[in-house]
């Protein structure tokens, strides 16, 4: 059964003198538990149809529907909520807050949830353990490797037990070793957990584990 | 934990947070210690107003204060005096007679207020016996002692055990007076009332009007600190047939003075705020430019718009609050030391006696202006943050975490 479709999806930005047609109708069914790499040149609306899928963003026509709801059909602070527990996130640049230690970066999201701090301490303590650094969960991002780094962004992103993981280049600033150990884990995630990945990428060590490759070009689908 | 983060997120970039902390305590620190300043002296006024001449609370017949006429004393002064020096409030009270005159020298004439005293009433409540410069206040076997400022003696060109002749008019409105001996000379740090108060004995004055006893003032001092429209509430309970006013409404320029110290200290205090304010805002939307792409992985992680503003603007209050804490604590510290050594403007004494302020000033600050100026921070580290917190709100995630 599809988690994600996607309707006619259309994205059109307006920032200059002339419409840039970022996404033109796509059309798309995600399944629970895939594995999925959305693959393209720059600029070919990879970015674009993540932040949409997201609710990042408003389609300029179509709709994303995510477990039958058509998520814009939400308002502004119940896409928020929305987000919060169901979509997880990781980012190019990893982006964890850098005043916190990496087990605090994790546990943030189950802060916003209002989870108990015990409970929430332990989870993000497990977590930080199964992307393998046990021995690095009071260390600041500062401290950490850009794969540790970004491994902590995987644990924050899982946290909320989310029904989907959306990574955004998730490996472009690793190192092979890295960006190995980063897909191992997230593979592994992906096969106890059963939580549904959806990569935006140029990277062909993440294409090659990829389960399914949706590709795009000029905004379009090309093959799926 | 939004708060742990707003304080941990003030620390990132130290330099520039220590600078607004610093602009923040070194702008309240000089305002606050130049308010101190005007405080003291319009303080300093005020005292040195009460207890030469005005003291807290007057009595007099209610004739007397339309006409200055010693016709209108008080009957019956002495049982007033036992009675309302049961009032805790009170340190003191001094009976006086009090007549307008015309005091003359060989070389000049002036016209001056003479006080009928008893020397050791008055010394309660007044500090005439603390400034003495020539002489004795009173120590004396000369017959219709004097005592004047040096401004007056200086004016009649009289020195210590000069004749003087004060000429006044009499019960019965006749002209009358005598020959003084100037018996002590003072030096007060007003040189008005130098110039136009004499100091007599009583009964050297009962003497020349050729009555009995008699006095047309009471003169009450409170305990420092008291509140002298309550005490004159209560005094006029006992006699309400007396005229009974306070320093305020005897001299209404020194009450406002008090009044205006505030009013202007607020205002200036307000001004200085509100340029510290630009200096945060743009700090601030500094941070918040800085940091779009981390703003915009929180929208995005799903932290509410309200966190947001509440975390950008809590950076802001913590920021002015620790620069204001600093500068509050900077003033105390300048305050306790000076108010051992003083701040010594005898350069500028002759200046400040024409308006009853001493050569050594000591600063200090109502209690209530630390409350209101810490309230003022806050109020201003709310407005300062508006912009800013409204700015990251602004922020469109999907944008920022494209750059």
């Amino acid at each position: 059964m599809s988690i994600i479709s996607t309707e006619n999806l259309n994205k059109t930005y307006h920032e200059s003198e002339v419409p840039v047609h970022a996404l033109k109708d796509v059309n798309l069914n995600i399944e629970q538990g895939e594995f999925t790499a959305v693959v393209g040149p720059s600029g070919s609306g990879k970015s674009t149809l993540l932040h949409l899928i997201g609710g990042l963003d408003i389609p300029s026509a179509g709709k994303v529907i995510i477990d039958g709801i058509d998520i814009n059909t939400f308002s502004g602070s119940k896409l928020t909520e929305y987000r919060l527990y169901n979509i997880g996130f990781v980012f190019q640049a990893y982006n964890l807050l850098p005043v916190l230690s990496a087990v605090e970066n994790v546990e943030f999201i189950m802060l916003l949830q209002k989870k108990a701090k015990q409970q929430r301490r332990k989870r993000a303590l497990e977590l930080i353990d199964a992307v393998g650094l046990a021995g690095r969960a009071g260390h600041k991002p500062v401290q950490l490797s850009g794969g540790e780094q970004q491994r902590v962004a995987v644990a924050r992103a899982i946290a909320s037990n989310p029904k989907y993981v959306l990574a955004d280049e998730p490996t472009a600033n690793l190192d092979s070793h890295s960006a190995g150990i980063l897909l191992d884990i997230m593979e592994s995630l992906n096969n106890n957990l059963e939580t549904t990945f959806i990569f935006s990428t140029h990277d062909e060590r993440v294409v090659r584990r990829a389960r399914r490759v949706i590709e795009l070009e000029d905004g379009k689908v090309k093959g799926i | 934990m939004v708060t742990g983060i707003a304080w941990k997120n003030i620390w990132r970039n130290k330099t520039r947070s220590l600078i607004i902390i610093s602009a923040i305590a070194i702008g309240l620190c000089c305002s606050l210690l130049s308010s101190s300043i005007s405080f003291a002296m319009g303080e300093q006024m005020i005292q040195s107003a009460i207890r030469t001449r005005l003291s807290d609370i007057q009595i007099h017949n209610p004739k007397f204060t339309k006409d200055k006429n010693i016709h209108f004393f008080i009957a019956n002064a002495a049982d007033i005096v036992n009675q309302i020096e049961k009032n805790p409030k009170l340190v003191a009270a001094s009976k006086r007679v009090t007549i307008n005159a015309m005091v003359s020298s060989p070389a000049s004439a002036a016209g001056v207020l003479v006080l009928g005293i008893d020397p050791g009433e008055e010394k309660s409540i007044s500090n005439i016996n603390n400034s003495i410069s020539k002489g004795n206040y009173f120590q004396t076997d000369l017959r219709y002692p004097v005592v004047l400022g040096e401004k007056l003696a200086s004016t009649l060109d009289v020195q210590l055990g000069s004749k003087i002749v004060l000429t006044f008019q009499d019960i019965s409105g006749e002209l009358t007076g005598g020959a003084f001996r100037i018996a002590g000379i003072f030096r007060t740090v007003s040189s008005e009332f130098d110039r136009s108060n004499v100091f007599v004995l009583a009964s050297d004055l009962w003497d020349l009007l050729q009555t009995d006893t008699l006095y047309t003032e009471i003169a009450v001092l409170l305990n420092r600190g008291a509140n002298v429209d309550s005490a004159a509430q209560s005094i006029r309970k006992i006699v309400p047939d007396m005229k009974v006013d306070t320093w305020r409404t005897l001299a209404p320029e020194l009450s406002y003075i008090e009044e205006t110290t505030s009013v202007s200290l607020f205002i200036f205090m307000g001004v200085i705020l509100m340029a510290l304010t630009f200096g945060t805002t743009n700090s601030m939307l500094m941070a918040v430019l800085e940091r779009r792409r981390e703003l915009g992985m929180l929208m995005a992680v799903g932290m509410s718009g309200k966190s947001i503003f509440l975390m950008i603007v809590l950076e802001t209050f913590f920021l002015s609050l620790t620069g204001a804490l600093a500068g509050l604590a900077f003033t105390l510290i300048f305050l306790i030391l000076l108010s051992c050594t003083g701040i010594d403007l005898s350069y500028f004494a002759k200046g400040l006696s024409e308006y009853g302020i001493a050569e050594i000033l000591f600063p200090y600050l109502p209690g209530f202006m630390f409350a209101a100026v810490t309230i003022m921070v806050i109020i201003t580290a709310i407005i300062s943050a508006l912009f800013p917190a409204l700015k990251a709100l602004r922020l469109r995630p999907a944008q920022v975490l494209r750059m």
